[in-house]
């Protein structure tokens, strides 16, 4: 399999439950996280410094005795079946960000890339995260997991991946409001720009 | 498989041997012992007139004396396990699979070997469909889960102890030890009599 058909294969009519176990079978490694899988669409592969937002639906939120709230770990299984779902933070566009709350989220939860990757079992990387961006969001990302084991190993790497992201979510109001949330341009981008803009006033300067 | 919702029983226990002529009245915390048996326990309907199996009465020295109210906080967590057989596929937009009614019935029957002194768990349904009971407090994680095989896996964590792995246990084999271990539950006293 080429990288560029991960996201096809992610969101393929076939049995939901195995994909990320079959496209782990297929890759055999972790080269495709060192390019982008959407390249035209993805802002390109995934810094391990990047914050990765995972959205919350009533159903994985847990009221805690107190009245606070906490993320069950079901909001994490998907890593397991199909690929989990999560935006890119730094690439979040305000529209994208109106049409999830469309979709009734209640609230987000927040992990870097590293950490992600970072998360081991007997030696060997238990997931996998690529830039598996939409036409209509560019921010999006999938994890995999690429380790499968028993369903009781299986709950063990659910419960090491929900320890990477915040343990209380974020009302998901809280996304727009944050300065960090608007999108920002990205600094080679920036750097283009102002060194275009410097060359035009020479020129005019010279003419 | 039996798809009734947990039940409570009582179960009076033998009177031990230094209880005797000169005591006024029994200390019923010595001697009364509320333990939810599993219906496999339990001959017959499980109403007033149902008698333990042969064999369990002598083995752990109890005796049925009849049901009583299932705790309110089993009957809700009982009330969401039996919500989750309305989910359909793609209930969370994500392509999440539907629990079948294997599985919720399977965790629905699994209350009834709950033991007292631990927490009640949490339900989740899984994006595999399967069905689980979960605590989660900070360090302490314990899960439970059921694919509608009539068997469950378990995993249990706590800093200091080995963790649990268990997968593909029969239902009807009641609680795993092990994971009530962690859990710090004291075990009902037929758990304690079969121990």
């Amino acid at each position: 399999m080429k990288c560029v058909d991960i996201p096809a294969f992610l969101r393929e009519d076939h049995e939901p439950k195995t994909r990320c176990e079959r496209l782990s079978a297929a890759l055999g490694g972790f080269q495709c996280e060192n390019e982008s899988v959407a390249p035209g669409i993805s802002p390109g592969i995934i810094a391990l410094d990047e914050p990765l937002v995972r959205y919350l639906l009533e159903d994985h939120i847990e009221e805690m005795p107190d009245g606070s709230k906490a993320v069950k770990p079901n909001a994490f299984s998907h890593a397991g079946t199909n690929g989990m779902s999560v935006d890119r933070r730094r690439h979040i566009s305000n529209t994208h960000a109106a049409a999830e709350v469309a979709r009734n989220y209640v609230g987000y939860v927040l992990a870097t890339c590293a950490n992600i990757r970072d998360i081991q079992a007997e030696g060997k990387r238990c997931f996998a995260v690529y830039d598996t961006a939409l036409n209509i969001n560019p921010a999006h990302a999938d994890i995999c997991q690429c380790v499968f084991a028993p369903k009781s190993q299986q709950a063990k790497y659910r419960r090491r991946l929900k320890d990477v992201f915040d343990r209380f979510p974020t009302p998901f109001e809280e996304l727009s409001k944050s300065q960090e949330y608007l999108p920002t341009p990205p600094r080679s981008l920036c750097k283009v720009l102002v060194d275009r803009l410097k060359s035009l006033f020479r020129r005019r300067s010279a003419g | 498989m039996n798809h009734q919702l947990p039940l409570t029983l009582i179960v009076l226990a033998n009177l031990p041997p230094t209880w005797g002529v000169g005591c006024d009245s029994p200390v019923l915390g010595d001697l009364v012992y509320e333990a939810r048996l599993p219906t496999a326990m339990i001959d017959g309907h499980p109403d007033a007139t149902a008698s333990l199996l042969p064999g369990i009465a002598a083995e752990a020295g109890v005796q049925l004396l009849g049901p009583i109210s299932p705790a309110h906080e089993l009957d809700v967590l009982a009330g969401k396990l039996l919500s989750f057989g309305g989910y359909k596929p793609n209930w969370d937009g994500e392509q999440a699979c539907s629990p079948s009614d294997d599985g919720v019935y399977d965790a629905i029957d699994f209350l009834s070997f709950l033991p007292q002194g631990i927490p009640t768990p949490k339900p989740m349904v899984l994006a595999s469909g399967d069905v689980a009971l979960y605590w989660d407090d900070g360090p302490l994680y314990a899960e439970i889960g059921f694919d509608g095989s009539h068997t469950y896996y378990a995993y249990a964590e706590r800093p200091g102890s080995a963790a649990v792995h268990l997968d593909d246990e029969p239902i009807k084999k009641g609680f795993p030890p092990a994971v009530l271990a962690l859990l710090g539950g004291g075990g009902t006293f037929v758990e304690r009599a079969a121990a």
